[in-house]
């Protein structure tokens, strides 16, 4: 994959989440953006999946521009594959028909199909035995894994993971992390914010660290947490990895 | 939590009994000592009146439920309508409805307009009135329902790619729907009540004829205990099916 940023930025009111960032990422798989909480990562994935309406410059994904206009955008939203941290699944709905509605309302596959097909991805996730539970009756680990199940449904050409596991405590985590991991391995292409900065470093070939609306600085896990080049990124390292 | 205080289904049944039984009991004895057999005879006489009253009142009801319902969306899709002057007209028109009694709603809508217009039928201008008030209140409960959904549910329907009419369709309106029953019904119910007022148009509902009633017999509360009645008749079920259609809509979020 390659994703272009040219002069990139979005404001909310006076506030500049995201200010002017340009980079070429070429042949990257999976991306992770680090950085302090604040410091723009999650503005710029929800541009990159279209959730968010950049107030300058534009991006593009395998040389092809985002174009954010109701329909193009529509369109782009629905080749994504996107992961919230707090999973975002549909209350009213047991797991299985949080994954078929999109594949049937959105995908044009028929019931059939749709429950083939998600039934097929809990079961890889091995919460079959769990289709016909509502978010309420779920632990958090189980939801977020059925919220990927929902983005994998769909057979995205990119997937987005905003901070998949900073709603979860630690043993729920690793099980979350460890289907990420699997999902690189099969080589789904996907960019992800996060937390853990262990994870950061062995799934991800390409880091790109964010502060204050811009990348300060980017480069393969090895490089940027072997030997950052910045103060800024050096600084951040420390307070994270202290403890 | 109702279980562990009550014990079980069973005995919430038994002590909500003991708590009804006396009470109508009490309530029969004091109209025994306020009215007397003759007043009762009279009216019994009239009593043809009352059903006649009665089913106008159900017919004025269940016409006005529909409209006002109607009414009630329409105004709600005005408020979210992109045309600011529609959103306005909306908002001033339910701020003027919420804002006066329905009593002189009636009275000028009846004698200053529809009657100025040769509108003349009291039913038609009865049902229109109505419905033009109830469906203001209904627009507000159906704006409260659709406002308690929250953004990461209207975000998450755009990231799987639902269309707009699909995020109501699907996403919105299932969970609203459990917001908006109880305060529906209660406004279903009020609609009900307030059939009532229309007697003063002279239109021959429950309550306007329980008035022709009591002024021919001399026997007010021998007319006004049945009245009250015929219109439990109709609430009360409105009530119990809110409790069913909460349970039924019952989840966690």
């Amino acid at each position: 994959m390659k994703l272009s940023f040219n002069g990139l930025a979005k404001s909310f009111g006076g506030h500049r989440a995201v200010d002017g960032v340009t980079a070429v990422f070429e042949d990257v798989r999976s991306l992770a953006f680090i950085g302090p909480s604040g410091g723009g990562k999650s503005t710029l994935l929800r541009m990159v999946g279209g959730l968010e309406t950049p107030t300058e410059g534009s991006l593009a994904i395998n040389e092809e521009e985002v174009i954010f206009e109701p329909a193009a955008l529509q369109k782009h939203r629905r080749a994504i594959g996107f992961v919230f941290q707090a999973f975002n699944l549909f209350p009213h709905m047991d797991a299985l028909r949080n994954i078929t509605l999109p594949l049937e309302k959105v995908h044009g596959l028929s019931a059939a199909q749709a429950r083939e097909t998600a039934m097929a991805a809990l079961k890889r996730f091995r919460l079959d035995q769990h289709a016909h539970k509502r978010p309420a009756e779920l632990s958090g680990g189980q939801n977020q894994r059925i919220a990927i199940a929902r983005a994998i449904a769909i057979k995205p050409k990119l997937l987005l993971f905003d901070e998949p596991t900073s709603a979860l405590d630690p043993e729920m985590t690793s099980g979350v992390l460890d289907i990420i991991e699997e999902l690189k391995e099969e080589g789904r292409e996907f960019l992800l914010v996060t937390h853990e900065m262990g994870f950061a470093r062995n799934v991800a070939d390409r880091v790109a660290f964010l502060a204050d609306g811009r990348i300060v600085e980017s480069g393969p896990p090895s490089e940027l947490f072997g030997a950052p080049q910045t103060a800024a990124c050096r600084d951040f390292l420390a307070r994270v990895l202290k403890y | 939590m109702r279980n562990e205080r009550l014990g079980s289904p069973m005995a919430a049944r038994l002590q909500f009994c003991g708590v009804l039984l006396p009470a109508l009991g009490l309530l029969g004895f004091s109209l025994w000592l306020l009215t007397d057999r003759a007043g009762w005879r009279a009216v019994a006489n009239y009593r043809r009146l009352f059903v006649d009253g009665w089913f106008v009142t159900v017919e004025l009801s269940v016409c006005a439920l529909f409209l006002s319902t109607f009414i009630g969306l329409l105004l709600t899709l005005l408020r979210r309508a992109p045309i600011l002057p529609l959103r306005y007209a909306a908002r001033i028109y339910v701020e003027a409805v919420r804002g006066t009694p329905l009593l002189v709603q009636i009275l000028c809508l009846y004698y200053g307009i529809f009657h100025q217009l040769g509108i003349e039928n009291r039913y038609v201008s009865g049902v229109l009135i109505l419905s033009g008030f109830s469906g203001a209140y209904i627009s507000e409960v159906i704006r409260g329902g659709l406002e308690s959904i929250g953004k990461s549910q209207l975000e998450s329907a755009k990231a799987i790619g639902l269309t707009r009419a699909q995020t109501y369709r699907f996403v919105i309106f299932p969970q609203a729907i459990r917001q908006i029953l109880p305060p529906l019904a209660g406004q279903f119910a009020d609609l009900i009540k307030n059939s009532s007022l229309l007697s003063v148009i002279a239109l021959n509902e429950l309550t306007q004829n329980a008035q022709i009633v009591g002024e021919n017999t001399y026997s007010k509360l021998e007319s006004y205990v049945p009245l009250a009645f015929g219109y439990l008749l109709l609430t009360l079920p409105i009530s119990l099916w809110t409790q069913r259609l909460e349970q039924r809509h019952k989840f966690e979020t």
